[in-house]
């Protein structure tokens, strides 16, 4: 329900201008701006959740077992790092625009991923993976029905995660020049237009929330909890 | 038919067994018996290779279980473990229905099969089918793991602990089911126990580990008369001769009806049933101070007289069952 | 979390983390610059490696690497004896000498050209990170830490004092501040504090009301929730809105320093931010305080205060202070975007380099953030490490 109330609102705002009381940011229309938005977060979402659950799922194999306490450290580790600090520190190495944003939304973003793939496979109960095995399933297929599908709800909440902050980061991401809906905050910022302020603020804070209701939708559980067996 | 030969297996240090000989035939179930630690559940491990020996090898139905792929083999040989392993995210259908799919059977036969298999594990598919595991009971859960064990009709069944986890009374009622469909698919099945109680009511043969090797292998009446030693003998428990008692129905010493054969004679309410075990025929003695007591078959009819010194006898002679 | 249970126990003969490590790590040596030079503000940086660099720092920094790589070679049991810890003081061998590269090179350019600028290149960066990830693969101990950290902390802050690494740029655009970088930071430190602080009263407040009414449990956490949702920047520009408006209204409110723009609204912001974790645990803490201790305590004859403080709170504190934790390093963060609201901070500094392309600017303030953050995240960490057996 929330999905349509504010998927409904920011699609409306969005979608015609004209429903704004005020003058709005000249340089791109609110729709552009959320397009940019959209496809600065999108695609380094999709990144992230690719690479996040690649090595997630490498791991937590037998044969990637050596690098797993090491790869949980790095990622708390990772996680203290603000990310707009991770944002900022592309410049000196990528410069600026929309590619080092990207670049960094996906490093920061695979971070939430990793971590929560690994504790839902870890998760699995052991007399699951060994009925799977003992009844002739392959590796790859064991883990494509059975480990992957009881993971599903906490990668998804990982994933959720990872892209309602990148959706924040972004917005930062117009300080390095990525465009998108931070543009009109910082330009509102600058030049004391708060009509401009209030655009980006309002597009960005409904974009958040509509993802987050989306991915509720599609089942990002933050409990690992798999329905108990009676044993 | 199951063959070790000059089967060991180490870990690191520690030997889990070693040097095991033995041969399990067709259509019978073998226990595999021991304390903990005596590699029972190692032992039947290496037969679907979710562990490999060390040394030695096992040949099934005269290959060595190294010929054929891991997951082919896996997939003609049932495995029911404790903790029973249903998948969660799966109905009970579709947990039975996993080894069919697997072996790429077309739908309608899977189907068919996992009403059959439902039906015989006294789950019917109607009913039970769409529930989820965590819906389920101990007891249904590990008579749905049984059943996904059948599902593709395996001429093995390797069973670890199968009925530990369930509780005391439910697990009397799921062994005597048990055997009632061993007694009918004829299974080769390997069962891994400590409980001696269970061992004796569901086992032809019994093969006794201790620390990795192997005591004494034979069938479950000669292990009960004629331990090869001490420790056999104290593992089996002092109630040896009770315990195979509990082996024999009433009707094997029954003598013939003398009169009052077949009317519904006036001490037909202290008539006993005829399948029911030799060591509750005692007790029944030894609580009624009786010396005879008549036999009764479904329809209460007087089949027979059991004496009681026919039964003491036969406790004595120590001859095997019939 | 349980290990795999179909794993085979033991490490591999070659940790692969640090021979993978010890390997980049010396041939970032020879094939990545540690310096960056210009002659002067409009031309390009040139790349210096470490070895015309500096021989000396070159081959510090490839023993100290080759220890490791050699480290790593040791059988598995070797590595995981007790004595293997003192392998860790190779870890800061690395960092010592690309830091003494750089006070060679800022001595070699010390006077004569004040023009000419030196920055630290991705070679220096790339050691630092590289001897964290080390750090932390390798086994240790608090003692042999501390040991191993002492001299490239020593050398560092001895270096800056007596003006070792004057020519780097970086330490030219600090000393060019002045005290504005005093001034930030302290301003950084205050809205952090100030804005943990009331999230933490608030998250306390909402935890327990949410433990006890499950009116304030939906509503309250979701309310917190959507503002967790929204971005900071979004968040900050919302509140300027009502806040300039309630200033204009009332003139009084400008006296205390409440405008538009201007810590106000970031202050309000970042303590609505920080609340969320403090009260996320506060109620899990309090849902899951087992019954069993409380019964027992009422049955001894404890007075609900005498419960509440002497039972519930140490039993729940250490959760509290895990949200506490995660709030801090949250607000952190967050507190550099407040700089564009005019909050300063050291967003401050970063905002303004990204303006001029001043890089050092930049890392100026990033780098202070990161560490904070790291710092804060190690202390509470610390402070908040289960003691005792658990109930």
């Amino acid at each position: 329900m929330s999905l349509a109330g504010f998927g409904g609102v920011l699609a409306l705002l969005a979608a015609f201008p004209g429903l704004w009381p005020w003058p709005l940011y000249p340089r791109a229309s609110p729709l552009g701006l959320l397009a940019q938005h959209l496809v600065l977060v999108g695609l380094s979402s999709l990144v992230a959740l690719a690479i996040g659950l690649g090595l997630g799922i490498a791991v937590t194999r037998r044969w990637g077992q050596a690098f797993l306490p090491l790869a949980r450290t790095l990622t708390s580790i990772g996680q203290t790092f603000p990310p707009t600090a991770v944002l900022i520190l592309m410049v000196p190495v990528l410069g600026f625009g929309l590619g080092p944003a990207w670049v960094a939304l996906a490093l920061y973003g695979i971070l939430p991923v990793f971590g929560n793939t690994v504790e839902a496979l870890l998760a699995v109960p052991s007399a699951t993976r060994d009925a799977a095995q003992g009844l002739g399933f392959r590796p790859g297929q064991a883990l494509w029905q059975v480990e992957l599908p009881l993971s599903r709800p906490f990668i998804l909440a990982g994933v959720r995660t990872s892209t309602v902050v990148n959706v924040g980061t972004a917005a930062i991401g117009a300080a390095i020049g990525a465009g998108g809906l931070g543009a009109p905050i910082l330009s509102g910022l600058v030049t004391q237009n708060n009509g401009f302020l209030a655009e980006g603020a309002i597009l960005a804070g409904l974009l958040a929330l509509t993802l987050d209701a989306g991915f509720g939708l599609l089942g990002a559980s933050a409990e690992v909890r798999f329905k108990r067996q009676d044993p | 038919m199951i063959t070790f030969e000059g089967v060991s297996r180490r870990f690191g240090a520690t030997a889990a067994l070693a040097g095991i000989d033995l041969t399990l035939a067709d259509h019978e179930l073998c226990i595999l018996l021991g304390p903990s630690g005596s590699g029972k559940s190692t032992l039947l491990r290496l037969v679907n290779r979710l562990l490999e020996p060390t040394s030695g090898r096992i040949l099934v139905d005269g290959r060595d279980v190294r010929s054929y792929r891991p997951e082919a083999l896996r997939r003609n040989i049932g495995y029911v473990i404790q903790s029973v392993g249903l998948f969660p995210h799966w109905k009970v259908r579709d947990n039975v229905a996993t080894v069919p799919r697997l072996l790429g059977w077309e739908r309608g036969r899977i189907s068919a099969r996992v009403e059959e298999v439902m039906d015989l594990v006294g789950l019917p598919a109607r009913t039970f089918g769409g529930r989820y595991p965590h819906e389920l009971s101990g007891g249904e859960a590990q008579r749905v793991g049984v059943a996904r064990a059948l599902a593709s009709d395996p001429p093995i069944l390797l069973m670890d602990e199968p009925f530990s986890a369930v509780d005391p009374l439910g697990r009397h009622r799921i062994q005597g089911e048990f055997l009632e469909i061993q007694r009918r698919l004829k299974k080769a099945v390997v069962f891994v126990t400590h409980d001696v109680d269970e061992a004796v009511r569901l086992g032809d043969r019994i093969a006794l580990l201790k620390e990795g090797r192997l005591v004494q292998y034979d069938r479950t009446e000669v292990l009960l008369e004629a331990p090869a030693n001490p420790f056999v003998g104290e593992f089996l428990g002092q109630d040896r001769t009770l315990k195979r008692l509990s082996r024999v129905p009433a009707s094997t010493l029954a003598r013939a009806a003398g009169p009052g054969a077949g009317a519904l004679a006036a001490g037909a309410a202290a008539a006993l049933a005829e399948d029911l075990d030799l060591r509750l025929v005692l007790s029944h003695f030894l609580g009624s101070g009786t010396d005879i007591v008549p036999l009764k078959n479904r329809q209460e009819r007087i089949t027979g007289w059991l004496h009681r010194r026919d039964l003491e006898a036969w406790a004595r002679s120590g001859a095997t069952a019939p | 979390m349980r290990p795999l249970a179909l794993a085979a126990p033991g490490s591999p003969r070659v940790d692969p983390v640090l021979a993978a490590l010890a390997l980049a790590g010396a041939g970032s040596a020879f094939l990545v610059p540690f310096y960056q030079f210009a002659p002067n503000r409009i031309v390009g940086g040139t790349g210096w490696f470490l070895i015309p660099a500096s021989l000396p720092a070159a081959l510090g920094l490839l023993a100290g690497w080759l220890g490791i790589g050699a480290f790593a070679c040791l059988p598995p049991s070797v590595r995981r004896a007790a004595a293997a810890r003192w392998a860790w003081l190779l870890v800061p061998v690395p960092v010592l000498a690309a830091l003494a590269g750089a006070a060679r090179v800022s001595w070699a350019l010390a006077g004569a050209d004040a023009v000419a600028r030196v920055t630290l290149g991705a070679g220096f960066w790339l050691t630092l990170l590289g001897a964290l990830v080390a750090g932390i693969a390798m086994p240790s101990g608090i003692l042999v830490r501390a040991l191993g950290l002492l001299p490239a902390l020593g050398l560092g802050v001895a270096g800056l004092a007596r003006g070792w690494f004057d020519a780097l740029s970086l330490v030219r655009e600090a000393r060019s501040l002045g005290s504005a970088f005093g001034t930030e930071f302290t301003r950084h430190l205050t809205l952090t504090g100030g804005a943990v602080m009331a999230g933490t009263v608030l998250g306390l407040a909402l935890g327990v009301a949410a433990h006890r009414s499950p009116g304030w449990r939906l509503g309250g956490f979701f309310t917190l929730n959507s503002l967790q949702t929204l971005p900071s920047l979004a968040l900050f520009g919302l509140l300027i809105l009502p806040l300039a408006w309630l200033s204009a209204r009332f003139p009084s409110l400008r006296a205390w320093g409440i405008k538009g723009i201007g810590p106000a609204p970031a202050l309000i912001a970042l303590s609505l931010y920080a609340t969320l974790p403090v009260a996320r645990n506060t109620l899990t803490a309090l849902d899951e305080m087992p019954q069993a201790v409380l019964d027992a305590g009422r049955g001894m004859g404890m007075s609900e205060w005498q419960l509440g403080l002497g039972v519930v709170v140490p039993l729940a504190w250490p959760a509290v202070l895990a949200g506490i934790r995660i709030a801090t390093v949250q607000t952190v963060g967050n507190t550099v975007v407040a700089a564009l609201i005019g909050a300063g901070g050291l967003g401050t500094f970063i905002f303004q380099g990204l303006g001029q392309t001043a890089m050092d600017l930049v890392l100026l303030g990033t780098l202070p953030v990161v560490a904070l953050a790291l710092a804060a995240d190690q202390v509470l960490g610390f402070l908040s490490r289960p003691r005792g057996a658990r109930p």
